[in-house]
């Protein structure tokens, strides 16, 4: 689903949210929605009285089989217990007899007290469904609007989400569901919700690129997953609060992969598709919901009921770090990552010193060699390609204060020590020679892509490219829009792409399986399409390995079978540096690159 | 006209020749000296556009080394340079820094270097350092303190040749790095030469391989031509020896020379092949020899023309004297000349017409004489052929005279038998009159559809004596031409009487035809004595007879007759054997119209 599908809907939504009529709150929506009690040509009758939240101005929905919404429609007046809803241009009136449920939280207004938190946002995030966000970008905005049973804080270490509490077993995780989760249309989040959310993520059918670690860590979930079983063993409804989720092993990582995107809570009933708009609309759990969106800007306010946080947010779209600096001193952004050379600068603009965050990401930038493309296929035609760079100049020069020299695939975050680089890496001097008059002449000429905007990934191009020519290699670098740049890698129109991977929780064998595992291909998160049967074989090993030095073994042979056949070149591991505008506190950074804003104070 | 002018074209072909040394030397010399004069032009153009070549890279390389000068005078770049020497990297300040000064200086290669020759930064290529160029001999100069400025083939991932100065950066006396940079000799430096020079322009390599052309097309042919030669020994071919070359490309001529450029140590590393074309000069060549044409045809056609009025001129006057002779010759003695010029020919004209006033005088007088001679001639024969006749008519009147006197009564006899030889002889005379008449006649062929068969056939009927026996052998394809049957009666009738009588009426008279397709041929063949000798060429003479009784005018009418219709008359020799004549009658099928035109002449 696109951001500018949402126009249609919920830009009407906001138009009213934002304007001066405003809505009367709802006090909790009717769970079987309001039955239509008469209909004509334009306008609908509905049973809902003005002590019941009826207002002028008010949105409600249809609502068709499987609770799936349908059309929108607004409150023309209130008489008594009557209310005249008209539906929005191009739909039509519900017949008599037709549920109408309440858009609840819309009712909402953002409360101007609690002021309003302005975030970059880079890329062009096309997926609003957690269980199809595949980009950074994508996985900071549904950060915001769902939520799982559980989040991971800046240690990584498991914190309540919808699940207030849970207890562990061996395998068994036992969750209680919070008293106050509920989905934004003021419905409860039950365990039955939270069972549907796992059944759809793993469904066979719902095709999702990155559910790979949750049907690993969930017992019967690869079964389930691949289709050869009807039901998910691992997961059991104790009550409408309480639900058992059964991990595949006692070591496995359930509750970072229960963190991730994925595994974030949509209602029961929602198809294993992506959702559409009014779907979305009514699914969401997190701490904000979307209000309206332009084209610089998604805004989001607070969810129903939530207290403390700032009252909205808005998600900033920006082309790159320079961009995002530039409406930083525009004051147009609270929080902005500065390239290293202007930060300093920047941090002083307007005689206000920004608050500075660190934070080391664990997340790899790397280089990836399609290796779909016929001279790239060959594994000494890549070693020599990642041979001929300076890795540690490269970073050295170009990520000044912003990156650390990736000694692997890793980040040391994970605590797997990284393989020497001499263990893996063609020494320079060789892959000059082999590499001479470019292979002789028989290399092609490479594209190397790179997103627009990206101006670390500019520099380091610049350089890899410059390395490559002086071997008499002939390449190009090619500038593409985020949507493009994702779609010609995927399409394999690129040679060459620079590329990051950021964890989606704190396992490191997922970490690295996303990026080399075959099984991972393509959206998954192997973008170089590698295949090697002795890495899958490690990583598995590794997933089920008795002992947490058997896997870390198992996952160091993995890394350096794979480092070894140069799929990909690790340049570097983030750090994230981040301005925060004075009256902006409570900010912290996520290691995921994803935090939450619901914690933050804006004054 | 000059039909029969033989003088006339004489006299032309004089004035032709006389007219045509002139021309033809012009036509000969004249472009050997155009084209010698525009080849000196050529390479007065081609030595121009060399010494501003030559003057642009001095001025280049000199503006070179003051630019890099001023560079690294710079004291930001001592201090960034510093700063990479204590960070043992190029700050990344450096790198941009040196992107921005070749930016501002114009400069189109820029390289900054550390203190041992490793690239930091280049202006040109962002990504391109952490590589050694120690052994540049530019910046190993610079090394030891010395700026030099020189062209350079540039090393991977560049190529081509450049212009460059390097100097270096001190800071207190101590060397701390090395600025190297300048103008490459590409497309842009190619481009500017021939818009300065207006030539076009080839950068080769020390191989001889176009890096860079105005001409990219022409680029090998220029390199071909300036091609270094094997050195010539001999001093006074030295001497002599073009140091340029011209080729032909596409259609378009240049004058080619070669400009070496040195390298830092003085030996060529390149050349530029600048070219001058000349297809101007060819254009105008090409109209002064066009016009050099044109003027030689225009003299020769003025030199003809001339010729052929004045030999008109001169020969006017001789044309009208040959042609007054021609006449004279004919007999016409009344021809007289208009007055000639006042020169010997006028002299010649007075003198021929005095000739012909002469000569018209005496032929009068002997026309006269002649006229009163055959006058006399025809008196005589006349009065000889009447007087036969008058005799017997005397006679027979003395004889009634002497009856009378004798006084015989019966004087009836008498009177009857005068009156018959009176009768008779008189008849005699009026035939001799009706013939000397009908050969003075001669009238006019009437033709009409005739069968000269059937006309044989009346004349035999007609003069044949019974004892004569006529044998016809005629052409079984008829014998019917166009001709006028009363005179062609005649003349078979004279032909066929001529034949009897030369027969004595005794023998066989044989008629023959054949019809041809160029007409009719009649053969009419006697058995006679035939005509001697020495009278064959006087039978068709008028009056000429070899009998006794004959006018001499039978074979005259009859050759009159054959010829007014376009026929002949001809004496065949006698066949083998026999002596009698054979005359010999050739008619067209159809006779010439008849022309009542006066016979005319051309002059």
């Amino acid at each position: 689903m696109s951001l500018t599908r949402f126009v249609v809907l919920v830009g009407a939504l906001a138009g009213a949210l934002l304007g001066a009529r405003g809505v009367a709150a709802v006090e909790g929506p009717p769970a079987d929605g309001l039955p239509v009690v008469w209909s004509t040509d334009s306008l609908a009758y509905v049973a809902w009285p003005e002590r019941g939240g009826a207002s002028a101005g008010a949105f409600v929905f249809t609502r068709g089989a499987g609770r799936t919404p349908l059309d929108t429609l607004e409150v023309v007046w209130v008489r008594d217990a009557i209310a005249a809803i008209r539906p929005l241009p191009g739909a039509r009136p519900p017949a008599r007899g037709q549920t109408v449920a309440l858009v609840g939280a819309i009712a909402e207004p953002r409360d101007p007290s609690r002021g309003l938190l302005r975030i970059p946002i880079s890329g062009s995030p096309d997926a609003l469904d957690p269980l199809y966000a595949t980009t950074l970008a994508e996985k900071q905005i549904v950060t915001q609007l769902f939520a799982g049973l559980v989040r991971l804080d800046a240690s990584l270490a498991p914190m309540p989400g919808l699940a207030a509490r849970w207890s562990v077993d061996g395998a068994g995780y036992t969750f209680s569901l919070s008293d106050d989760a509920r989905f934004h249309d003021h419905r409860p989040v039950t365990a039955a919700d939270v069972r549907a959310t796992l059944l759809r993520a793993l469904s066979p059918k719902a095709h999702a690129p990155r559910v790979e670690g949750l049907a690993e860590v969930i017992l019967g979930g690869r079964a389930y997953h691949s289709g050869t079983v009807d039901t998910l063993e691992g997961v059991r409804i104790i009550d409408p609060r309480t639900l058992e989720i059964t991990a595949s092993s006692p070591r496995a990582p359930l509750l970072g992969e229960l963190a991730a995107p994925a595994a974030m809570i949509v209602p029961a009933g929602t198809p294993p598709a992506p959702m559409d708009e009014r779907t979305l609309l009514a699914a969401q759990s997190g701490p904000f919901y979307i209000t309206g969106t332009t084209a610089r800007a998604l805004s989001l306010a607070a969810a129903p009921g939530r207290s403390g946080g700032p009252a909205g947010l808005d998600l900033v779209r920006v082309d790159g770090p320079s961009d995002a600096a530039v409406e930083f001193e525009l004051d147009r952004l609270d929080v902005v990552a500065p390239p290293q050379a202007i930060a300093g600068r920047l941090q002083v603009a307007g005689g206000v010193r920004a608050t500075e965050l660190t934070c080391d990401e664990i997340a790899t930038y790397y280089l990836g060699f399609d290796t779909r493309r016929p001279f790239l296929a060959d594994r000494e035609h890549r070693r020599v390609l990642a041979g001929l760079i300076d890795r540690a100049l490269a970073v050295r020069v170009l990520v000044p204060g912003r990156g650390r020299l990736a000694g692997g695939l890793l980040p040391p975050l994970f605590g797997v020590p990284a393989p020497p680089e001499s263990a893996w890496m063609m020494p320079r001097a060789l892959a000059e020679t082999r590499a001479r008059g470019g292979f002789g002449g028989k290399a092609p000429e490479l594209s190397l892509w790179i997103p627009v905007g990206s101006e670390v990934g500019m520099r380091l191009a610049e350089y890899v490219t410059a390395a490559w020519r002086r071997s008499g290699l002939r390449v190009t670098i090619v500038e593409r829009a985020w949507p493009e740049f994702r779609r010609g890698v995927a399409a394999g129109e690129a040679d060459v792409f620079y590329w990051s991977w950021f964890a989606d929780g704190p396992d490191p064998v997922a970490f690295l399986a996303s990026m080399t595992a075959s099984d991972r291909r393509g959206d998954g998160g192997n973008r170089t399409q590698y295949a090697n049967a002795s890495v899958d074989r490690e990583l598995a090993a590794a997933r089920g390995a008795p002992s947490d030095i058997a896997a870390t073994q198992a996952l160091r042979r993995a890394e350096l079978l794979a480092l070894a056949d140069a799929p990909l070149v690790p340049l570097f591991h983030p750090i994230n540096v981040t301005l925060v505008r004075p009256g902006v506190s409570g900010l912290v950074l996520d290691p995921l690159g994803a935090p939450r804003y619901d914690t933050v104070e804006v004054r | 006209m000059l039909r029969g002018g033989r003088l006339t074209r004489r006299l032309v072909l004089a004035f032709l020749f006389v007219a045509l040394v002139p021309l033809g030397l012009l036509a000969v010399f004249g472009p050997r000296i155009v084209r010698r004069q525009f080849e000196t032009l050529s390479h007065q153009r081609i030595a121009g556009v060399h010494q501003a070549v030559l003057h642009d890279l001095e001025t280049r390389r000199e503006t070179a080394r003051l630019r890099i000068e001023a560079l690294a005078a710079s004291p930001d770049l001592a201090r960034q340079l510093q700063l990479a020497a204590v960070g043992g990297a190029p700050p990344l300040e450096l790198i941009d820094a040196t992107v921005e000064r070749r930016t501002a200086s114009g400069i189109a290669w820029l390289e900054v270097t550390d203190a041992k020759g490793l690239v930091l930064a280049r202006g040109h290529d962002r990504g391109a350092f952490g590589f050694s160029v120690a052994d540049d001999p530019l910046v190993a100069a610079a090394r030891t303190g010395l700026s030099l400025a020189a062209v350079v083939p540039l090393a991977a991932p560049d190529s081509g040749l450049a212009l460059l100065a390097a100097a270096p950066v001190t800071v207190q006396g101590t060397i701390v790095g090395v600025v190297r940079g300048g103008d490459l000799l590409d497309r842009s430096f190619v481009g500017h030469v021939h818009t300065l020079a207006g030539a076009q322009i080839a950068v080769l390599d020390s191989a001889g391989r176009a890096l860079a052309a105005s001409l990219p097309e022409g680029a090998s042919a220029f390199a071909e031509a300036t091609a270094p030669r094997p050195p010539v020994t001999d001093a006074e071919e030295a001497a002599e020896e073009d140091s340029t070359t011209r080729i032909v490309f596409d259609g378009v001529p240049y004058r080619v020379a070669a400009v070496p450029l040195p390298g830092a140590d003085a030996r060529p590393v390149g050349r530029l092949a600048v070219g001058v074309s000349e297809a101007d000069l060819e254009r105008t060549l090409e109209s002064l020899l066009r016009l050099l044409a044109g003027a030689t045809l225009i003299g020769l056609f003025v030199a003809i023309g001339v010729a052929l009025v004045i030999a008109e001129r001169v020969t006017r006057p001789v044309r009208a004297l040959a042609h007054a002779a021609q006449r004279v010759a004919r007999g016409d003695l009344g021809v007289r000349l208009p007055p000639g010029p006042n020169d010997e020919v006028g002299d010649l004209m007075g003198a021929f017409n005095a000739m012909t006033v002469d000569l018209a005088a005496s032929r009068e007088r002997l026309v006269r004489g002649e006229r009163q001679s055959a006058w006399a001639q025809v008196a005589r024969r006349l009065a000889h052929e009447i007087k036969n006749p008058l005799t017997p008519i005397v006679l027979a009147v003395e004889e009634v005279e002497r009856a009378h006197a004798r006084g015989d009564t019966d004087l009836g006899p008498v009177i009857a038998r005068a009156a018959r030889t009176t009768r008779s002889e008189t008849h005699v005379i009026r035939q001799l009159v009706d013939e000397f008449g009908d050969f003075a006649r001669s009238p006019a062929p009437r033709p009409e559809s005739v069968d000269a068969h059937e006309l044989l056939d009346q004349a035999a009927d007609l003069y044949a004596p019974s004892t004569v026996t006529v044998d016809r052998d005629y052409d079984p394809d008829g014998g019917t031409i166009t001709a006028d049957p009363a005179l062609l009666a005649r003349a078979f009738g004279n032909l066929v009487k001529n034949a009897c009588e030369a027969m004595d009426g005794r023998g066989t008279l044989t008629l023959t035809t054949r019809h041809g397709a160029d007409g009719l041929t009649v053969l009419c063949a006697d058995e006679g004595p035939g005509v001697v000798a020495d009278d064959a060429n006087k039978i068709f003479t008028p009056y000429f007879t070899t009998k006794a009784d004959g006018t001499g005018l039978g074979l005259a009418i009859v050759r009159r007759i054959i010829e007014d219709h376009g026929g002949t008359l001809a004496l065949a020799p006698p066949l083998p054997g026999t002596t009698g004549a054979r005359f010999v009658v050739q008619l067209p099928l159809r006779p010439p119209a008849a022309s009542t035109e006066p016979a005319t002449e051309t002059a």
